[in-house]
């Protein structure tokens, strides 16, 4: 399979805000490591998941293959090209090719523009249509994405709609510029439960009509579940284990990814009094990382090595790749 | 006699041009030492109910009919001033944001100790002790005792809620979501908490939350709302064996299982209706499967099947 996004050594380190004392105490500046050296790639057709918890840095990721910010240092290549040195014209091929759908669908629509206008603004914005195409363009979508009829939803606000009809308005508007990749960050996490495959099931058809490639952002392991071909579990700024989703969410082999499967929560009753193998939580600031490795002191299983070294992320079969002393 | 016994709840909102019906006719019981999990998704009435319990319903909202009687006293005709003995002394409450109901200028010990003197006839000296003993059941050790409530991660400062919540010795305890803001992990580590407190205290807990997985971790017994009202009260297992309501059969396809080696996820069609504006006959009609011509026109009544409480004309 040829490869669309290649990630390499990628670090984005976000400076610590200081309180006026320490700004005169001190001149040194601390650094949130969001995102502290992964790397990945991502095949053309694929839905690559990044799983994790809260400041894992799935999110920031997401924004740095957006190129919504800068890396601090690495390499990010769609295509081939590097996408931190795009400019002018190029940059906005990259971003007609290149889509977000985000989590909150009601912080990413305009309250003020109607749903139709919404939809058909980024033809303008890129000038591949206007007027009465773009109309028709944006009424197409609609009913594309099942907001029947079109006619109808093209007049509305985003006010007049529920959150599941919103994230409908969200991929059309990302897909009406035919882009070939699609960041999606959440974007079922606040959808109800009752309505989250519909959303889900919609990413999928225009995965088949465009030959989309997504990178899924997600929280909710159980949700990648079903439509993740490849998953990389990130934590505190690493990823720890990375590999075919089935291997990933059948056989884990860091004592992370395995603490993270047992504690999601199984809708059948008679599955009660798992154990969850580890304590604790992600500490409240990613600013001082333990020394070794990042989850050494939660893990149940660390021995000394864990303490003193980072291990490095190491392919231990075909595909599925860890960062653990104690599986490589 | 049931610890709580709600019976025709109503609670709607009085909104300028219209009238939203949050919760429509309720009936619900739970005994001493029970968890019931209170599952919907959002819109379906199920924090209005949680509300409606402690009269804690903010303005334009308000109980209009039914009763709810909690050691035999009906809560609905208690005034103000009986309300707030009962309230946080006999029924506590623990909401999702932790950090909303924390006081960020004061340690953390400090605030258990007044909420402990505030409800119990105790000293300083022995509050202070009590309230180190409520942080430890909880899994807080006394060395965080002077901390402040920033020095704490999300799950130690709900566990500092639920401690809170427990040392006045209530007998019923209202989660309301939460573990929502909370990562999976620390998430099943509360629930463990929660199963432990029943066992220990013989507490009863109504846990509301969306996420049925959750509900199914550690209720005795779920009920389903849907648009205002409870479509169906029946233990976990027969949730789980043998769902009887159409919605709950839809919602029990459509909640992922990651145990599952079943890779198709389904979804309910349509959205959940207008509260203001209600269809005529059952709520969940316009998106049922099994629907049948007396369902667009009669609201269905609430049917008895065994030990169960369904909505559902299917029934009878």
């Amino acid at each position: 399979m040829v490869e669309l996004v290649r990630v390499e050594n990628l670090k984005k380190y976000f400076p610590l805000e200081k309180t006026f004392i320490e700004k005169l105490l001190t001149r040194e500046r601390k650094w949130v490591r969001a995102v502290d050296g992964i790397s990945f790639t991502i095949r053309q057709g694929e839905i690559f998941t990044i799983a994790g918890e809260t400041g894992c840095g799935k999110t920031t990721t997401g924004r740095l293959i957006l190129r919504l910010i800068e890396p601090t240092s690495g390499r990010i290549l769609y295509d081939g090209m590097d996408i931190t040195a795009l400019k002018g014209a190029e940059l906005r091929e990259f971003r007609r090719r290149v889509q977000p759908i985000f989590q909150d669908p009601y912080a990413s629509l305009n309250p003020r523009m109607k749903i139709g206008d919404a939809v058909k603004h980024p033809l303008e914005i890129h000038g591949v249509a206007s007027g009465g195409e773009a109309r028709e363009e944006a009424l197409r979508m609609l009913a594309e994405v099942g907001l029947t009829p079109p006619e109808k939803f093209y007049n509305l606000y985003p006010k007049d709609l529920s959150g599941g009809q919103r994230q409908r308005v969200a991929i059309a508007r990302a897909m009406i510029l035919k882009p070939e990749f699609i960041v999606a960050d959440e974007p079922v996490s606040m959808i109800d439960v009752s309505l989250k495959a519909s959303i889900l099931r919609l990413m999928l058809k225009f995965k088949e009509e465009l030959g989309l490639t997504y990178l899924f952002i997600t929280h909710e392991l159980a949700i990648a579940k079903y439509i993740s071909d490849r998953i990389a579990v990130m934590y505190l700024g690493k990823i720890v284990e990375m590999g075919p989703a089935k291997k990933i969410l059948t056989e884990p082999l860091h004592p992370y990814t395995r603490a993270l499967l047992s504690a999601v929560p199984v809708p059948n009753p008679e599955r009660r009094g798992r154990k969850i193998p580890i304590k604790g939580e992600v500490p409240v600031s990613p600013i001082d990382v333990p020394v070794g490795c990042r989850f050494n002191p939660r893990c149940p299983l660390a021995g000394r090595e864990c303490l003193k070294k980072e291990p490095l992320l190491t392919e231990v079969e075909k595909g599925h790749m860890v960062a653990c002393h104690l599986v490589s | 006699m049931a610890l709580l016994d709600i019976i025709g709840l109503k609670t709607y909102y009085f909104l300028p041009d219209s009238v939203v019906k949050a919760v429509d006719g309720v009936s619900l019981r739970i005994e001493k030492g029970e968890i019931i999990g209170l599952v919907g998704e959002s819109g379906s009435g199920k924090s209005t109910l949680g509300l409606s319990i402690l009269k804690l319903i903010p303005p334009p909202g308000r109980i209009v009919e039914g009763s709810i009687f909690f050691k035999s006293r009906d809560l609905v005709q208690l005034n103000e001033k009986e309300m707030e003995k009962i309230r946080g002394a006999e029924i506590s409450m623990v909401f999702q944001d932790p950090l909303t109901s924390l006081d960020p200028l004061m340690r953390i010990g400090d605030q258990l100790v007044e909420t402990i003197m505030a409800h119990r006839e105790v000293s300083k000296n022995e509050a202070v002790e009590m309230a180190k003993k409520y942080l430890e059941m909880v899994g807080i050790g006394g060395e965080r005792f002077h901390d402040y409530p920033h020095q704490f991660s999300g799950g130690m400062r709900q566990r500092s809620m639920i401690a809170m919540a427990i040392s006045t010795n209530p007998s019923l305890l209202i989660a309301d979501e939460p573990t929502t803001a909370l990562d999976v992990i620390v998430q099943a580590q509360i629930m463990k908490l929660f199963e432990r407190l029943r066992r220990e205290l013989r507490l009863s807990i109504i846990l509301i939350t969306h996420d049925i997985s959750v509900a199914m971790e550690i209720a005795d017994k779920i009920g389903v709302m849907y648009a205002g009202q409870l479509v169906e009260f029946a233990s976990s297992y027969e949730i789980y064996k043998e769902p009887l309501h159409p919605y709950t059969k839809g919602l029990m396809e459509a909640v992922p299982n990651i145990e599952l080696a079943d890779m198709k996820l389904h979804y309910i069609p349509g959205d959940p209706p207008d509260l203001s504006n209600p269809p005529p006959g059952c709520r969940f009609a316009p998106r049922c499967k099994e629907k049948m011509e007396i369902c667009e026109q009669k609201e269905p009544p609430e049917v008895k099947v065994k030990n169960r409480i369904v909505r559902c004309f299917l029934y009878g």
